[in-house]
């Protein structure tokens, strides 16, 4: 099986800081792929270098067997990969309808021409936003804004769906209805790479987990493989818990 | 070109970089410590021009005393600017405060058309016309004397900011607002005392300059421009910075006048400006950092 | 996004119907007055209002350098007339298109760089614009090759600006340009209403909320703003040509000058940045309040004050209370009063960031 998603080596500095360093990996075409580290280990540097919001000091992303390493956002969001940012940021004068709109509109275009507000109003009902559609995304509670930052990047249509601590500040039922949602999602063939703090939530629905620990790639397996990796353990809890 | 006119050019500009430096570093610090662009800064320099000429001949005043009158008076103004327009809009997005600075510059240019009319003035000192001969290359009194109060000004400014706790402060702030917060500063009043000092350098540069130059109300909007350029050649990080950016474009605008007309010397510090925002966002050392790595 | 919709209510419809009535037969109740040239003027500074404001109000791209566009159609209008001997009108599609050019040649670098950037880049473009035009005739003559394009000719004319060659019957073409820029005008809005509808604004008010997320959802921000300044400097330049051709005179030092660009962010702002009646309100007022104060004089014995200043001191008082209080401009303070029903439909909210 080829890999739908593959870095060679990439390095991404600012300055004088090494953010990103040689880190290599692939996903596979429907996974759910969990990205975990401690903060400052680069998570975040990562997504931006695969979403294209920075062009990489050096290595190689294929998406597909194309290179896709140093096009513009819009252009990788067109390949069909989407990202959904850390700190929410919805279009806040618009309507969740328009917001959606907006990837529904300029996102990855598919075969046979569709209905943009046809398919807009599909994924309004799939994430269970349609009875706010009409509301400005500013009047909308945290949970509502998350969950239409996943909306908006559906709307775009993507193969591999980046998501950035979706969960983050969500108390414990939306954390739940959120997993489902994204379970869901990969029902829809959509494959997923995500990154999380909390633990519980990423270990229960990962199929692999790469950690990441200043900007280096320490471990990558199963979930039950990751939480006994005494390297892992030993970036997060520091030394004297390492066994 | 005679080796006494390349000469004669690279002092001139020399000494016009003094002048730029002081302006520039006025905007540099209210931007460093804030990130608001002050496009006051303008009717400012203007302002301080006008008060300059008012001390002058309503009270002979000596003009190279004037910024010590001109300075305290633009630092209080700097600290009403700061609390009347600046506070209420803190976390706007930046092209508010910039608007909104525009729209106070907006004032004070009209206000200044109302009081003074749009008569160009000039003040004339009794160094005005004197120059003294060095090596047989001419230099004019009055801005050898500018271009030293300048470098007084920025060498205390320099002392200040390193030496002094409100100074430190003020570094921490322009570096890492987040950091300096977190470490008990009082950013407000740090930010405050800031846009006091830029406002202060302001009007010290409005107020030499208009011992050289002749002004009128719309003064001010040229060196507005220029100091932008400055500030992003030489970057906020430093007064050497600064000062390299004002060597850089004093000269560049020396020479243009060997191949331009006098009347398009401005449009090379445009033409630069326009160029230096887009081709080198880190400025000069960002520059010269990516090259030697 | 809350859109604009066209008036729905009876009322709204008479009133619309009814002003456009008066604007049609305004020349004919007071002909070739002083209120005809007044209203031809307010014409244009509406167009100009409504098209900065695609590239300021509805991308978020505050341009300080528009009057680069109009001062640009309205030399190409005059220069071609009178080199060519083409009739001015045949010159409008020209104009636009040359401003049009120049934006995109200028767009494109400067709209790379963000928000406050940006509008210190355009303050630079427009000011070298300005001191390359003014000194462009003189300039020429000393480069050996295109010494010959200003040998017969003036070609900005420096100082002395360009004068068309007037018509015998200046009264039917005064009336001619008064229909045609009321038309123009209309045509502006029509295009302003129908990009806030259309996928394309979508687009621009994407990127004005938030330019990372816009690309990230697929939309390309640097061909989305350089396509709304490039649609914002063809209409500039036809209104510039139009200038031209109806005041017969123009110097480069005026048709360039920052005043202008100051007018064109001024009005939009005034009115309601973002909206798509605000930047016609704030036309209107700027051009009424100018006009009202132009003509008034006061002398106090030996003090005699220069209204026209005063005008723009009206406008920068009017800015700053408008960012400090009402973002909206005009509009957004005529939605808050209570009780008019009418206004809140009619008029879309202000759509602003902060």
């Amino acid at each position: 099986m080829s890999a739908l998603l593959e870095c060679r080596d990439l390095v991404k500095h600012f300055g004088g800081l090494v953010a990103v360093n040689r880190v290599s990996f692939q996903v596979h075409a429907g996974e759910i792929f969990g990205l975990i580290g401690p903060n400052g280990a680069g998570k975040t540097t990562l997504f931006r270098l695969i979403s294209g919001v920075y062009p990489p000091t050096a290595g190689q992303i294929l998406f597909k067997g194309e290179k896709i390493a140093g096009l513009k956002p819009h252009a990788t969001c067109h390949k069909g990969v989407v990202s959904t940012h850390q700190i929410v940021r919805p279009f806040r004068e618009m309507t969740v309808r328009d917001n959606v709109r907006v990837g529904a509109e300029f996102g990855r275009r598919v075969d046979g021409e569709r209905d943009v507000l046809a398919w807009t109003r599909e994924v309004l009902e799939f994430t269970g936003l349609a009875p706010q559609a009409d509301k400005l995304s500013k009047n909308l509670p945290l949970a509502g804004r998350k969950r239409l930052e996943i909306a908006r990047a559906l709307a775009a249509n993507p193969e591999l769906l980046l998501l950035d601590e979706v969960v983050a500040g969500l108390n414990p039922t939306e954390t739940a209805q959120t997993m489902e949602l994204i379970r869901q999602i990969r029902a829809r063939a959509i494959t997923i790479i995500m990154v999380e703090h909390v633990m519980r939530a990423i270990m229960g629905i990962s199929d692999r987990i790469m950690v990441l620990n200043y900007g280096e790639k320490i471990a990558e397996g199963q979930p039950r493989e990751i939480v006994q990796n005494p390297v892992v353990i030993e970036a997060y809890l520091g030394k004297q818990y390492a066994g | 070109m005679a080796a006494k006119d390349f000469v004669s050019l690279v002092i001139s500009a020399i000494l016009t970089a003094g002048l730029y430096a002081i302006m520039s570093y006025g905007l540099a610090l209210i931007y460093g410590v804030m990130k608001i662009i002050n496009l006051a800064h303008a009717g400012v320099i203007m302002l301080s021009a006008y008060m300059t000429f008012w001390l002058v001949t309503a009270y002979h005043l000596n003009p190279f005393l004037a910024p010590l009158i001109v300075m305290p008076t633009f630092f209080l103004v700097g600290l009403a600017m700061q609390q009347i327009f600046i506070r209420p809009i803190a976390g706007a997005p930046p092209i508010s405060s910039l608007l909104l600075l525009f729209g106070v510059w907006l004032i004070m240019q009209n206000v200044a058309y109302l009081i003074f009319s749009g008569d160009t003035r000039s003040i004339f000192t009794e160094y005005t016309l004197l120059t003294i001969k060095v090596a047989d290359i001419p230099l004019s009194l009055n801005r050898l004397i500018v271009f030293a109060v300048g470098i007084v000004v920025l060498v205390a400014l320099q002392l200040f900011l390193s030496r002094t706790y409100p100074g430190r402060a003020i570094r921490a702030l322009a570096a890492d607002s987040e950091a300096a917060s977190l470490v008990g500063i009082n950013t407000g009043r740090i930010s405050m005392l800031a846009f006091g000092l830029g406002i202060s350098l302001a009007s010290l540069a409005g107020s030499l300059m208009s011992l050289i130059y002749t002004f009128d109300p719309d003064f001010g909007r040229s060196h507005l421009l220029k100091s932008f350029c400055i500030v992003v050649l030489g970057g906020l990080e430093s007064i050497i910075g600064v000062a390299l950016g004002s060597l850089v474009l004093a000269l560049v605008e020396a020479f243009s006048v060997v191949w331009l007309r006098a009347a398009l010397q401005d449009f090379v510090s445009f033409a630069l400006l326009v160029l230096v925002l887009l081709v080198m966002p880190n400025g000069l050392i960002g520059l010269i950092r990516r090259q030697t790595r | 996004m809350k859109r604009f919709y066209p008036p729905r209510t009876l009322l709204a419809w008479l009133v619309a119907i009814g002003s456009l009535g008066m604007l049609v037969m305004l020349p004919i109740l007071f002909e070739g007055s002083y209120w005809q040239t007044l209203a031809f003027i307010t014409f244009l500074f509406v167009s100009l209002s409504v098209s900065w404001n695609i590239t300021g109000g509805y991308a978020g791209q505050v341009s300080f350098g528009h009057s680069t566009f109009l001062g640009l159609g309205a030399f190409a209008t005059a220069i071609i007339t009178l080199r060519t001997g083409l009739p001015a009108p045949f010159t409008i599609p020209i104009a636009g298109f040359l401003a049009m050019v120049y934006g995109f040649l200028w767009g494109y670098p400067t709209l790379r760089l963000r928000g406050p950037y940006f509008s210190i880049a355009t303050i630079g473009v427009g000011e070298a614009t300005r001191l390359l035009m003014t000194n462009l005739d003189d300039s020429l003559r000393n480069i050996p090759i295109l010494k010959e394009l200003v040998k017969y000719k003036p070609l900005t004319g420096g100082a002395s600006g360009l004068t068309l060659r007037i018509p015998p019957d200046i009264q039917s073409y005064a009336l001619k340009f008064y229909y045609g820029a009321l038309l123009f005008m209309l045509g502006v809005l029509a295009i302003s209403w129908w990009i806030r509808r259309s996928r394309f604004g979508l687009a621009l008010f994407a990127i004005n909320m938030d330019p990372d997320a816009a690309e990230t959802l697929g939309v390309s921000t640097s061909r989305y703003n350089v396509l709304a300044l490039m649609v914002s400097a063809f209409l500039v330049g036809v209104v510039g040509s139009l200038y031209a051709q109806y005041f017969f005179f123009i110097d480069p030092r005026e048709m360039f000058s920052f005043q202008n660009s100051i007018a064109m962010v001024l009005m939009p702002i005034i009115g309601g940045i973002g909206t798509l009646w605000g930047p016609v309100l704030g036309a209107v007022v700027f051009k009424v309040v100018e006009d009202r104060l132009l003509t008034t004089h006061l002398e106090w014995g030996p003090i005699s004050i220069n209204f026209v200043q005063f005008n723009l001191l009206l406008y920068g008082l009017l800015l700053v209370l408008i960012i400090l209080f009402e973002p909206g401009g005009v509009l957004g303070l005529l939605r808050r009063m209570k009780g008019s029903r009418l206004l809140r439909r009619a008029f879309a909210p202000a759509r602003q960031k902060g």
